[in-house]
């Protein structure tokens, strides 16, 4: 499979309303529009991690910060590498796929983090809002 | 004759004039391009670099000093007193302290950083600024280089640049070859009247009278044919060269594109390549007779085959160091001891640019299908692929190893083998062997021996039974008795068991009932054929698509007991959406491709696809971590450490042609293929053949158990009688603990009693 940065043109607006959806409902992340309720919860996942980790997560939002979604996965998927059962960073790299308008990847993934979550009912949640905005953007689209 | 006449003879002269000259500029003109072309094509094919992963370090890392040393002698880290260039490292027990590289990756740049590090005995402890003394968290080193990608062309070379070249070879090669070459305009009648006198004098041919330029024409349009003609085109192109390039670009190409040997059924073309095809040395390293024997070869490779015609080849070096310093270019004391050097050249060849021929393989095939030849030549990429060498090196260990002792078992000297690893995490291939001999560039069976998988499709069988936890659970009970299908045409097919028993016991009146579980920890051909045929062959097909199968698959029967063939790649990415629990991931060998100036061109990105539901797969793991402990693949205790946790399936074709396992851990996934390459019996079962190496891999590698009790909330153990798949109580001699999706738990209370016959 081949990727570029920007490979799927879905209408423009629609991400730009389903972020809006996602602070609505206290679950976005990235430094682009974080909520209140958002910001503490980032907050745990780097707590969680390893300082490795939270060392890559800092670049990630770096890289979150300038739209520049594609290094914001590549530095997950590193990050991924040293911590592959960190259910956090499944749904980090969900919602980076969610910014890029990659729907189905964005739900997988959020699957992916569900799988790992065990008991982190928090997160199994935000999960759960990422896979219905997801389809509804399919549906949408 | 009259002024008439000639004025009337003009126009004949003149037309035989135009229909000479004009015809041969056209053919001038279409001998320039030609060269041109060929001499461009030569020039620019910038090989693409191949890098292994980077290895990140971080403290806390399950990393061992020895294996730390061994990837910085990969990168070729110099060991000195004071560590300060980068590249360089001392090493001191289990402390190292090394001045990093720089390196531009995908995401960023890795900037060149002074270190110490610490290891214990299994991991790496920490990671400080050699002079602050601050802790670092996180690093990575430069990625080993693994081989270089000619895309357009076969095969492989090792270009250097006129700088790079040594001295004493252009002297030696203009000595021998091209006395004028700096002075004449591509063809030297000098040189060509001299050969003519000398070869008359000798009444044989002994010199040539072909310029370098000459030479390097001739090997652009490699023929034998030695014809006027042909000399005459040579000598054409030979001018053209020399009027559109000047002297070092044309020495240059000689150097690089010269050929100076055959390696089987490749041809070993340029200095670079051939110094390590005969001595095993970069070219700058090479002493003065061995530079001598490499020009010595120019005249005939084969008939001066320094392996073959040592005596001749000798002797012809010899002659080449004599006229070095005839013409004092080499002093005459060096020239006379490098004479009596008597030592040749490497007995076996080490020109395996590449030491993994079987990944680079695999990796040069996702290039071929996602980009065009044109775009990989002339850029000079920066490929960066998933490549462990750690995991590579165990891989090949073991292979070798099993092998080695099979045969000594008495197996047949022949046996061959292939593996595949993959991360279970997010698919990358970290490991590719393709034989016996993993430096061997020949038939890659990781992805060529495409061979019946026989019982490895047995999972898929259980999962598409499992999908419909409504109708089967681990504990139903299944048939095993004699089994007859009519094919139609008045053909049958009637599946045995491996060992041409009917299992199981008689419960409410029928024969032959295994519980689910058992049939498939045991591999029990006949009841899985009537499951399957139950299911419906098309269901069953379905099931191999969403693994990730993708070779066409021929809707039959025996389908279902695995007369469907894969590659070991393939069985690889099967089992790892099994080991990923329903998640299938294509797996990847290629993590991103950057342009020579290392812009990112180009990512392969993670990608997950939720295949199947992650229930009924856990049931079915839960069932392939049976089969190594108690089932099929229960050798493997005699492989792993103990306690070790992994699930698989053993696999063995008709007549015993092909063992196979395949299995996962909770980190790795792999698939072992063991056979001939003529599809003779091997005479192993998957059992005694494949399990090995896959136990001895696995041993090798550092790698987690799977984790037991895991348990999701939507499934229970629950104890059941393991004769008839009814609920019994945890004391009863016949209860066996499974999981079930909650709800399909049985209800029925076994009775647990002793009369029933037993299995």
């Amino acid at each position: 499979m081949m990727d570029t940065e920007n490979n799927v043109y879905v209408s423009r607006m629609l991400p730009a309303l389903l972020l809006l959806a996602l602070v609505l409902t206290g679950c976005a992340g990235g430094s682009t529009v974080t909520g209140p309720d958002a910001a503490s919860e980032e907050m745990g996942a780097t707590q969680d991690a390893g300082r490795a980790v939270s060392t890559l997560l800092a670049k990630v939002e770096l890289q979150e910060s300038q739209a520049h979604w594609e290094r914001a996965a590549a530095l997950l998927e590193r990050a991924l590498r040293i911590e592959p059962r960190n259910a956090q960073l499944w749904h980090r790299l969900a919602k980076v796929r969610l910014q890029q308008g990659r729907y189905a990847m964005a739900e997988s993934l959020a699957q992916k983090s569900n799988a790992l979550a065990k008991d982190d009912e928090a997160l199994k949640r935000r999960n759960t809002e990422l896979i219905e905005i997801a389809r509804r953007a399919v549906g949408a689209g | 004759m009259s002024v008439r006449d000639r004025l009337l003879r003009w126009p004949v002269l003149l037309s035989l004039l135009v229909a000479g000259v004009v015809p041969f500029f056209v053919y001038v003109l279409y001998l320039d391009a030609q060269v041109q072309t060929q001499f461009e094509g030569k020039r620019w094919a910038l090989p693409a670099h191949v890098y292994a992963r980077a290895l990140e370090l971080y403290p806390d890392q399950t990393l061992t000093a020895g294996q730390f040393a061994a990837e910085l002698k990969m990168l070729g880290y110099r060991e000195l007193s004071r560590p300060q260039t980068p590249g360089s490292y001392v090493r001191m027990g289990n402390a190292f302290v090394l001045t990093t590289r720089a390196f531009q990756f995908w995401d960023g740049d890795e900037k060149s950083q002074s270190l110490r590090l610490e290891f214990s005995a299994d991991k790496l402890l920490g990671i400080w600024q050699a002079n602050t003394g601050d802790s670092v968290d996180l690093l990575r080193l430069d990625p080993p280089l693994i081989g270089n990608i000619y895309p357009s062309h076969r095969e492989d070379r090792i270009l250097v640049q006129l700088d790079d070249v040594p001295p004493l070879l252009i002297d030696a090669l203009l000595a021998v070859e091209d006395r004028e070459f700096f002075s004449h305009h591509g063809v030297s009648p000098q040189s060509i009247l001299r050969a003519l006198w000398v070869n008359l004098r000798a009444g044989k041919t002994v010199q040539g009278g072909s310029t370098l330029t000459q030479q390097l024409v001739k090997n652009f349009f490699l023929t034998n044919e030695r014809t006027l003609w042909r000399k005459f085109n040579e000598a054409i192109m030979a001018l053209l060269l020399e009027f559109h390039y000047d002297k070092n670009e044309i020495l240059e190409a000689y150097i690089n594109e010269i050929y100076l040997g055959q390696d089987g059924r490749r041809a070993i073309h340029g200095f670079g390549l051939a110094s390590q095809f005969y001595f095993g040395q970069p070219l700058k390293k090479l002493a003065p007779e061995q530079i001598a024997l490499l020009v010595a070869l120019v005249k005939g490779p084969s008939y001066y085959d320094p392996r073959r015609r040592s005596a001749r080849a000798l002797e012809r070096r010899n002659l080449v160091l004599h006229l070095l310093a005839e013409q004092g270019r080499l002093d005459p004391d060096v020239a006379q001891r490098a004479s009596a050097d008597a030592s040749t050249v490497l007995p076996q060849n080490s020109t395996r640019v590449s030491r993994v021929p079987a990944f680079i393989d695999l990796v040069r095939r996702q290039l071929r299908r996602d980009y065009s030849d044109t775009d990989l030549n002339s850029e000079g990429l920066r490929i960066f692929t998933t490549l462990d060498p750690i995991v590579q090196r165990a891989t090949e260990q073991a292979v070798s190893l099993q092998l080695d002792r099979l045969q000594r078992e008495g197996v047949d000297a022949d046996i061959q083998g292939a593996a595949v690893v993959a991360n279970v995490n997010d698919g990358e291939i970290q490991a590719v062997v393709g034989g016996r001999d993993p430096r061997f560039a020949g038939f890659n069976r990781a992805l060529d021996a495409v061979r019946p998988i026989g019982s490895l499709i047995k999972p898929a069988v259980y999962l598409t039974a499992l999908m419909q936890p409504e109708q089967y659970t681990l504990a139903s009970l299944l048939d095993d008795s004699p089994l007859d299908v009519d094919m139609g045409g008045g053909e049958h097919w009637q599946p045995q068991n491996f060992d041409h028993q009917n299992h199981g016991i008689s419960y409410a009146g029928k024969d032959h009932q295994v519980l689910l579980n058992n049939a498939l920890v045991h591999s029990y051909n006949i009841v899985t054929a009537r499951l399957g045929m139950a299911l419906g062959v098309p269901t069953v097909i379905e099931t191999l698509r969403g693994l990730g199968a993708e070779r066409p698959l021929t809707e039959y029967p025996a389908l279902l007991l695995g007369a469907a063939n894969f590659s070991p790649l393939d069985v690889t990415q099967m089992y790892h959406t099994l080991a990923a629990g329903g998640f299938r991931t294509p797996l990847r060998a290629i993590r991103a491709v950057l342009t020579a100036d290392g812009q990112p061109l180009q990512r392969y990105p993670l990608s997950v696809t939720r295949a199947f539901d992650n229930k009924p797969v856990y049931l079915l793991n839960s069932a392939l971590r049976a089969v190594t402990r108690e089932g099929t693949g229960q050798n493997l205790q005699y492989y792993l450490p103990e306690g070790m946790v992994v699930a698989g399936k053993t696999g063995t074709s008709d007549e015993l042609r092909d063992s196979w396992f395949a299995g996962f851990s909770e980190s790795h996934v792999a698939a072992v293929w063991l056979g001939l390459d003529d599809n003779r019996p091997a005479g192993l079962t998957g059992s005694r053949g494949a399990l090995r190496v896959w136990g001895n891999i696995f041993s090798r590698l550092d790698t987690g158990s799977l984790p037991v009790g895991d348990l999701s909330a939507d499934i229970e153990m629950v104890w059941v009688d393991r004769r008839n798949g009814l609920s019994s109580d945890d004391d009863c001699p016949y209860a066996v603990q499974l999981p079930f999706i909650i709800g399909t738990q049985p209800v029925e209370q076994s009775a647990c009693e002793f009369d029933v016959q037993n299995e």
